[in-house]
């Protein structure tokens, strides 16, 4: 029976976006629904800093 | 892991304690229906897992009509009821597995003898590995949901952690996940720029504008923002300045605002905090400072009569003082001279008289300015009065309210009459104070008195201004009570929203930024979605392939070249559908194969499961699994299944209620490995009776002997019984050890001249044995088949008892060829 880790690690060799790999990484950290939404919620924090850092 | 004993007590149909040793390779239980046989399947089940899956599918339809019912009714103790079971790991290593019975139906766990949470030490982990068998679940996986399917087949694929982070990464994308465990300032972001989108494609001027907002990417942020500051530009004029277009739009959404209608200026000004109050506190102060001044000029009114007195007090003094009148005597009076009191007297008003011209001087001065405070205040005040809508302007509105606030508007227009006449009333009260003011500070005499008749035209513009106040506070209120209906109309005239839409847009910059970086997250998600279900769909595809080979081998074995039949299972996103064949056309298989059939389907997934590699278990436990079987598929199934599973060295326990089909398993297999026979009976309160068995063929002869000496013809009739089967089961068994396949069931209770062809396929028969087999036959079969015109009376003793000593030589003389040990 393939384990998660490995079958998540194969789907990690087909992502190229930055935002996929980190969701894939946060999930393969812990495997729970919050990672994600973590993960996802960083991303966007930093997108944010990085759009008010140019404004100002 | 291999069974090698199961003690049950007290569990379903087991009351008192019973163990149950298995074969290391192959244990058949015969038993007639309702002698406990699945009652043996349902704790090995339970032991394993905690629950029945008949249990289960019960508490789905009716929590009550179940409950308790893993207790046998029966049981009183001592102790609890309880399964057991000794294993044998890979390796050697012996175990023994322990699960108790609570009154609350829940169970506790041991293992050799020490309370455990689970039995996943020893590899029971997941109940996708269930190697069990059970004629009620057969069907089961077949008419399952088509998701449940997809989620079962799934997790035996091992493909189940994968799509519970699939489910996730759903989650995440759909509306109830991200969406709503976002951080509070993109939510509102998102809010903002949902609505801004909205509102965008309602306008001419913004339509390309919202066509770039419906596809929003970080890359089209300048382009957004350019748009907006050239349609910004183009609404309130050109050469904008980036600082001042927010200010330059707000004054245009005024302006636009205000030639929607005239709204009045009270409420915007003081909103704004625009002199409001301070003209009001001015007014006050003032007031206050007129009613000072008042007090002053009474002052100095006193302050002046008391000057005339003395001076007059001094024309006296003056004349007694002429040279030619006594100087003691006064000349007017002629009663008081000047006494050295009375010159005192004298000093002391010359002293004040100057003090006194002073005061007067300044009350004078106290009067002009509280006149100018009081003109100011008057001018404040107004620049803070109301202005209702002209007539036009009500016109306008009694347009754009909505009918529903006709009545308030009526309203606003009465209390706007009255403020009219109530400010028209003030306005004569600070009229009349101005003039009674002047009238004081008109020049006169030194000498002549000062006018103080302030205090009627104080209190009138006091009660002037009150009025004017509540005056004010109707309007006010009924102001409020419109606002909302004509800030509504107002704000549905294109050209204010168009405004404040380019105004909003333009300040809510920050909020577009940040929603449109979140909208390129979400499609991200989305595309991240993507992926994983593309992934999960190839890696299913992939394992399924595999698994589906391995399905439709064990279905094959079971229904060689049929026209119709189960043919592939097809995978949908999140669903398996299980396809069936007629004669090359595919349908569905649930609906369309026949009871039999589809059993084979359910087997073939459940042996596909049960023998899958990394699987645990090194037993399969199958109860009953050809009961809606025909002849051929059950054959099939001894024939090819079960030798297949006791090839690949599984152990295997065969529960049965057909006894040609335990002994036709027996038959087939004695000689390859070892078996171990067991028969359930006699079914009692305490549960079966289960017993060992010989092979079918000595277990005739055994019970022919039994009953043979019997004086009752009724036992000696059953004993002519096992004579008859003696003689089938030994060409049957013959023919199976010589040729390797089973015989039809047809062969049953058949003439000798139809089971002699079989005899003659044999070749270890002594062709010296036919008569001593046709003998004991034959004469079997006269007594059983009884005709009744001419009726056979039973066998006495001595005639039953040559044949059945012949049919023990025979059997000792076979035993070799028939597998069999010699009792």
């Amino acid at each position: 029976m393939p384990s998660l880790d490995r079958l998540l690690g194969e789907l990690r060799a087909t992502l190229s976006e930055d935002l996929h790999l980190r969701l894939l990484d946060a999930y393969r950290g812990d495997p729970t629904y919050e990672a994600l939404l973590g993960a996802c919620n960083a991303y966007i924090e930093e997108r944010i800093d990085e759009a008010e850092g140019a404004d100002r | 892991m291999r069974l090698r004993a199961l003690t049950v007590e007290g569990f379903r149909g087991f009351c008192d304690r019973q163990l149950i040793q298995f074969s290391g390779e192959l244990t058949i239980v015969y038993g007639p229906n309702g002698t406990g046989k699945t009652s043996l399947g349902e704790a090995l089940e339970w032991l394993l897992y905690g629950r029945t899956s008949k249990r289960q599918r019960g508490d789905e339809v009716s929590k009550t009509e179940y409950r308790e019912s893993y207790r046998n009714i029966h049981f009183a103790g001592p102790g609890k009821p309880s399964v057991g079971l000794e294993i044998e790991l890979p390796g050697g290593t012996q175990c023994v597995l322990r699960r108790e019975l609570n009154d609350d139906e829940t169970s506790g766990l041991m293992l050799n003898g020490a309370p455990c949470a689970d039995f996943s030490q020893v590899g029971v982990i997941s109940e996708f590995d269930r190697p069990m068998i059970l004629q009620h679940t057969l069907q089961d996986f077949i008419h399952m949901e088509p998701k449940r399917r997809y989620r079962a087949l799934s997790s035996i694929m091992g493909l189940e952690d994968l799509i519970t982070f699939r489910g996730h990464v759903d989650t995440l994308q759909g509306r109830s996940g991200y969406a709503r465990g976002k951080p509070p300032r993109v939510q509102k972001a998102r809010e903002f720029f949902d609505r801004l989108s909205t509102e965008a494609s309602a306008f001419e001027e913004t339509r390309n504008l919202s066509k770039t907002l419906a596809k929003p990417s970080v890359a089209s942020l300048p382009q957004i923002r350019s748009q907006l500051r050239a349609l910004a530009s183009a609404a309130s004029g050109d050469g904008l300045d980036e600082q001042h277009v927010a200010d330059r739009l707000r004054s245009a959404l005024t302006e636009r605002e205000k030639a929607v209608v005239d709204w009045g200026s009270y409420r915007v000004r003081e909103e704004t905090g625009e002199d409001g109050p301070s003209a009001w506190n001015k007014l006050a102060e003032s007031s206050q400072r007129v009613k000072s001044a008042v007090y002053a000029c009474t002052d100095g009114q006193q302050a002046a009569d008391a000057l005339g007195e003395t001076l007059r007090t001094f024309y006296q003094v003056g004349l007694s003082l002429c040279p030619d009148r006594d100087p003691k005597l006064c000349p007017f009076c002629a009663q008081e001279s000047l006494s050295a009191k009375r010159m005192e007297e004298i000093r002391g008003v010359l002293a004040s008289t100057a003090p006194a011209a002073e005061q007067r001087e300044r009350a004078h001065k106290a009067v002009a300015a509280a006149r100018t405070d009081v003109e100011q205040a008057a001018v404040d005040l107004r620049r803070c009065l109301p202005k209702p809508p002209d007539a036009d302007g009500w016109e306008m509105l009694a347009r754009i309210v909505s009918d529903g606030d006709q009545d308030s508007l009526r309203a606003l227009r009465s209390a706007a009459a009255t403020l009219a006449v109530s400010q028209a009333s003030w306005e004569s009260s600070v009229s009349a104070l101005l003039a009674s003011i002047d009238d004081v500070l008109s020049p006169r005499h030194p000498i002549e008195p000062l006018r103080t008749e302030f205090g009627s035209p104080l209190s009138a513009l006091g009660v002037a201004t009150e009025g004017m106040r509540s005056a004010l506070s109707t309007y006010a209120a009924a102001y409020d009570a419109l606002t909302p209906s004509v800030n509504r109309s107002i704000a549905t005239r294109t050209e204010v929203r168009y405004i404040r839409f380019l105004g909003e847009a333009w300040e809510g910059w920050p909020d577009v930024s940040i929603a449109v970086y979140d909208i390129q997250a979400e499609a991200l998600i989305l595309g991240f979605r993507k992926k994983v279900m593309d992934f999960i769909k190839r890696k299913q595809t992939e394992l399924l392939d595999e698994k589906q080979r391995e399905i439709t081998e064990w279905y094959r074995a079971l229904n060689p070249d049929e026209g119709v039949t189960f043919s592939k299972i097809s995978v949908a996103t999140d669903a398996l559908h299980l396809v069936a064949e007629s004669y090359g056309t595919e349908m569905a298989a649930a609906p369309n194969l026949s009871c039999s059939h589809l059993n084979c389907v359910g087997l073939a997934v459940y042996l596909a499961c049960a023998t899958r590699a990394g699987c645990p278990f090194g037993f399969l436990f199958i109860d009953d699994p050809v009961q809606s079987m025909d002849e051929d598929h059950s054959e099939a199934f001894r024939l090819r299944v079960l030798r297949r599973l006791l090839d690949e060295g599984r152990q295997l326990v065969v529960l049965t209620h057909l006894e040609h089909f335990a002994g036709g398993i027996d038959t087939l297999y004695r000689r390859q490995v070892d078996v171990h026979r067991l028969q359930f009976r006699s079914y009692s309160k305490a549960g079966p009776e289960i017993i060992e068995t010989l092979p079918a063929i000595q277990e005739h002869a055994k019970h022919a002997r039994e009953h043979m000496e019997a004086t009752n013809s009724e036992y000696r009739g059953i004993a002519i019984q096992h004579l008859r089967k003696f003689t089938e089961r030994f060409v049957k068994d013959l023919y199976v050890a010589d040729n390797g396949v089973p015989v039809s069931r047809r062969f049953e209770d058949v003439a000798w001249s139809r089971l002699k062809p079989l005899l003659l396929q044999c070749p270890s028969f002594d062709p010296c044995d036919e008569g001593r087999l046709e003998g004991i036959h034959n004469f079997a079969s006269r007594h059983l088949h009884v005709d009744d015109s001419a009726p056979q009376s039973v066998p006495q003793s001595h005639q039953i008892r040559p044949h059945v000593a012949e049919a023990e030589a025979l059997i000792g003389k076979y035993q070799s060829v028939l597998g069999i040990e010699s009792t």
